[in-house]
């Protein structure tokens, strides 16, 4: 009869370990023989049986004290699913470190609508493991929303299941939203809400914004993989779910050019028939959502000009990397020049440079350096600067500044400045930077971004626009030097009205320190042996003794 | 004196029968409290009158007091709060089992459990009360360990959010594995296997928490639930939620309704 029973429940208990939804033919073959050696012994010995089973009044009683245990685990059970399901969380930590934000929440409330699973990869064992902050982070997605689920693998004990998702190692978070086609993500360092809530973002996204690189003017290209090309920032776009692509602006054969040609003959027809219909779109460039123009060295002809103020009028958001001619070797262009002057800022001429002591041939001189690091600024919270953790690296910037006066409606905002130290240095007929000590002084614009708002008497519709004195910094070769690819991501995030994706501030992390600097000094550790380890469980001891001895 | 009393309006007399009723079933109510209470009380005197708490007491001390040390002497910034008091319910576990292990088996062993039950005290009475009644040698205990976070203000600084959850954490735990003390004492009148059967159920609880890891399936997902681990993860790192606070009490409210039954039986068998 054990043994009978042993097998009915290895048969059972594997089914239920092995997770599966059906068992395996195996572990039926184990139940049916135990279920037919406890029928064998019934038949055989049916007295051992008779005497096993207790009289009517304790089965009578013990049926009925059998069935209100098990009533009341499945009516604890049913309590308990339901406070899982609709349960309250008080986080008592200072920063609320436990609790998602606000953005977040309505982000799972309003935009994911099926189920979404979160996948978190790691290397368990010794000195790896899962850390319970990433932990608690992703069971609050999980309790904020019905359709996530979120799991939690280790690569060393699912190989398998880690190479179907790509998986080979290290820390790796997937997010997958079967409800729109491809809809997976990927995440490679370990996962802060931010990152977690962008990523939730971009999978639930219906559109992926476009973002276009203007060629045709000696832009960076976006496709070269060389130091001056922008084929890292593109990367760094694409995975932040943006659509990029190069726009050949006037280029002959390119979509625009046949769109203007285009208009320019309805506009011909119109003024030779007399007729005139209403314009349905002024703008060529439709369908972008961000408009790059990054390093250019041929200046803009009238049509293209026209292109551009037209798209940024018509809810345009652009963003200029201008260089000093001295770094890109080109002319000066007074279109593009115009435009910044249009909307909102003024370049000034020069180079900034900064002077710094070198040991030269003729000893130690003062040289002009146009290579520097510049700090965010930090007398405006505009939304760019929260995504950009620190410096940025900078080579050969325009120096700019604020039009002197500005349109209704529109904001400006120096993202970074630079000191007073700093000059507008200029070039001697060698094409060498020369400082004379005349060049005029800081603070200067290194980048701005402008915005101007709907104004309620003209309902004129609102643009954005960044400039930058410098399109190095977003090459291959500055991108990853300091917070250079934050702060081109965060400009993105913000011409393309994308906040959503990194308007998380990040959470200081609950620091409990005891003592003061690295940890307790040796007096405090000395004192807390004295108290925790011997005076306090020795003062218990010794007055149990005297009650004992009271009492004896 | 019939027509006085056909006068009185019938809501009139519902409503003072009801009240009657509500006063009988509140002085009831009243005199169960007071019941259970005077049980809980002469156990609570029991532990103190005896050395056995005070060991049990100290030893418990000693063991958290040499982690404290272990965990603030470390050269480091950041204390690892959250593991600490995990660890001090893990002795908790240990301790747990020797605590209760007299409750019921001592009683059915000398044979004064016969006396308790014929006298006029219900078993429920008698379970809450035997059970409260350790319970304040816990919460005895858990106060004793109040220097540890007095400590922490006086020389360092802490996120008070974080010690005041974990505390009531080590609290409701501790009433947890009371419960299931409770509950391995009253199957038996042996309390070596009393006090091995609650361990071995208190090892169970905590360790199920690996399948909820190594499954990721329904069957983990409830094995997850189960474990006390899981739950004491979440309060120990500042956050009370209310499944673990229905999850404490449904485990405390389960295994003394068990033990509840358990000593009913003996009226029947």
């Amino acid at each position: 009869m054990s043994l009978g029973l042993l097998l009915i429940a290895v048969g059972l208990g594997w089914w239920f370990i092995s997770g599966a939804t059906y068992p395996p033919r195996w572990a039926y073959a184990v139940f049916a023989v135990g279920v037919l050696l406890l029928m064998a012994m019934a038949s055989s010995k049916p007295e051992l049986l008779r005497a096993m089973l207790p009289g009517r009044r304790q089965l009578k009683y013990g049926s009925n004290a059998f069935a209100s245990i098990v009533l009341l685990f499945i009516a604890l059970s049913f309590l308990n699913y339901l406070t899982t399901r609709y349960k309250h969380r008080f986080d008592l930590t200072k920063n609320r470190s436990n609790t998602l934000s606000p953005q977040t929440i309505k982000i799972l409330r309003e935009k994911v609508k099926g189920p979404l699973h979160i996948t978190y990869y790691y290397a368990g064992g010794r000195g790896g493991g899962l850390p319970p902050e990433v932990q608690r982070l992703l069971r609050n997605y999980e309790g904020n929303s019905r359709h996530i689920r979120v799991e939690f693998v280790d690569v060393i004990t699912n190989l398998q299941r880690a190479k179907q998702d790509g998986v080979f190692g290290g820390v790796t978070t997937i997010l997958k939203y079967p409800k729109i086609p491809n809809a997976v993500d990927r995440l490679t360092a370990i996962p802060d809400e931010s990152a977690i809530t962008g990523s939730i973002l971009k999978l639930t996204s219906n559109r992926k914004k476009r973002i276009y690189f203007m060629q045709g003017h000696g832009e960076r290209s976006i496709t070269g993989f060389d130091e001056e090309a922008m084929s890292s920032a593109k990367s760094a776009l694409e995975k932040l779910n943006y659509k990029v692509e190069s726009l050949p602006l006037l280029e002959k054969g390119s979509r625009l050019t046949r769109e203007v040609d285009e208009k320019q003959e309805e506009k011909e027809h119109e003024h030779s028939h007399g007729e005139k219909k209403e314009e349905p779109q002024s703008s060529v460039i439709h369908g972008v959502d961000v408009l790059v123009i990054a390093g250019p060295r041929t200046d803009l002809n009238e049509d293209e000009d026209r292109i551009v103020r037209d798209y940024l009028d018509e809810r345009g958001k652009l963003l200029l990397l201008l260089d000093p001619p001295e770094t890109r070797l080109h002319h000066a262009m007074p279109r593009f020049q115009k435009l910044v002057t249009d909307y909102g800022g003024e370049i000034l001429p020069g180079i900034l440079a900064t002077s710094i002591v070198a040991l030269t041939a003729e000893g130690l001189r003062s040289i002009p350096e146009v290579g520097f690091r510049l700090q965010p600024n930090e007398s405006s919270s505009h939304f760019i600067l929260k995504g950009v953790p620190g410096a940025c690296a900078f080579y050969g910037v325009l120096p700019m500044k604020r039009k002197a006066t500005t349109e209704p409606g529109q904001t400006y905002t120096p993202l970074f400045q630079t000191s007073e130290r700093m000059m507008a240095a200029s070039l001697s007929a060698e094409g060498a930077i020369r400082v004379t000590g005349k060049e005029p002084r800081g603070p200067f614009d290194a980048a701005f971004a402008v915005e101007q708002s709907i104004v309620e008497e003209t309902r004129k519709p609102r643009w954005r626009m960044v400039v930058v004195g410098d399109s190095d910094w977003a090459s291959n070769r500055f991108i990853l030097a300091d917070a250079n690819q934050a702060l081109f991501t965060s400009i993105i995030n913000w011409l393309s009205e994308e906040e959503a994706i990194i308007d998380i501030p990040a959470k200081p992390p609950v620091t409990n320190s005891f003592g003061t600097g690295a940890g307790a000094d040796m007096n405090q550790i000395l004192r807390t042996v004295l108290v925790v380890v011997i005076a306090v469980p020795l003062g218990v001891l010794v007055f149990g003794t005297m009650v004992w001895w009271q009492r004896r | 004196m019939a027509v006085r009393q056909q006068s009185v309006p019938v809501a009139e007399r519902t409503t003072s029968q009801v009240q009657r009723a509500s006063r009988a079933g509140l002085a009831g109510l009243g005199a169960s409290l007071q019941t259970i209470g005077i049980i809980a009380l002469k156990e609570l005197r029991t532990y103190f009158t005896s050395w056995m708490a005070y060991a049990l007491i100290a030893v418990y001390l000693f063991i958290a007091g040499f982690i404290y040390w272990v965990v603030v002497g470390r050269m480091s910034h950041s204390l690892p709060l959250s593991p600490f008091f995990a660890e001090l319910a893990i002795i908790l576990m240990f301790i747990v089992p020797l605590l209760t292990m007299r409750l019921l088996a001592e009683e059915k062993s000398t044979g004064t459990v016969e006396l308790l039950l014929t006298s006029p005290v219900t078993d429920w009475q008698v379970v809450l009360g035997k059970f409260f009644g350790v319970f304040g040698v816990h919460t005895v205990l858990v106060l004793l360990t109040a220097h540890f976070p007095i400590m922490l203000f006086k020389w360092g600084n802490v996120d008070k959010g974080i010690i005041w959850s974990s505390y009531l954490s080590l609290w409701l735990t501790g009433g947890i594995f009371l419960s299931i003390g409770l509950w391995a004492s009253s199957l038996t009148d042996s309390q070596v296997v009393s006090g091995f059967l609650a361990f071995g159920v208190l090892l169970m609880l905590w360790l199920v928490n690996i399948f909820g890891f190594t499954m990721q399936n329904a069957f983990g997902e409830f094995c997850r639930h189960v474990s006390v681990l899981s739950h004491l993860e979440d309060m120990t790192s500042g956050v009370i939620d209310t499944k673990d606070l229905v999850y404490c009490v449904s485990v405390i409210g389960f295994f003394l309704f068990w033990a509840k039954q358990v000593l009913e039986s003996r009226k029947w068998k």
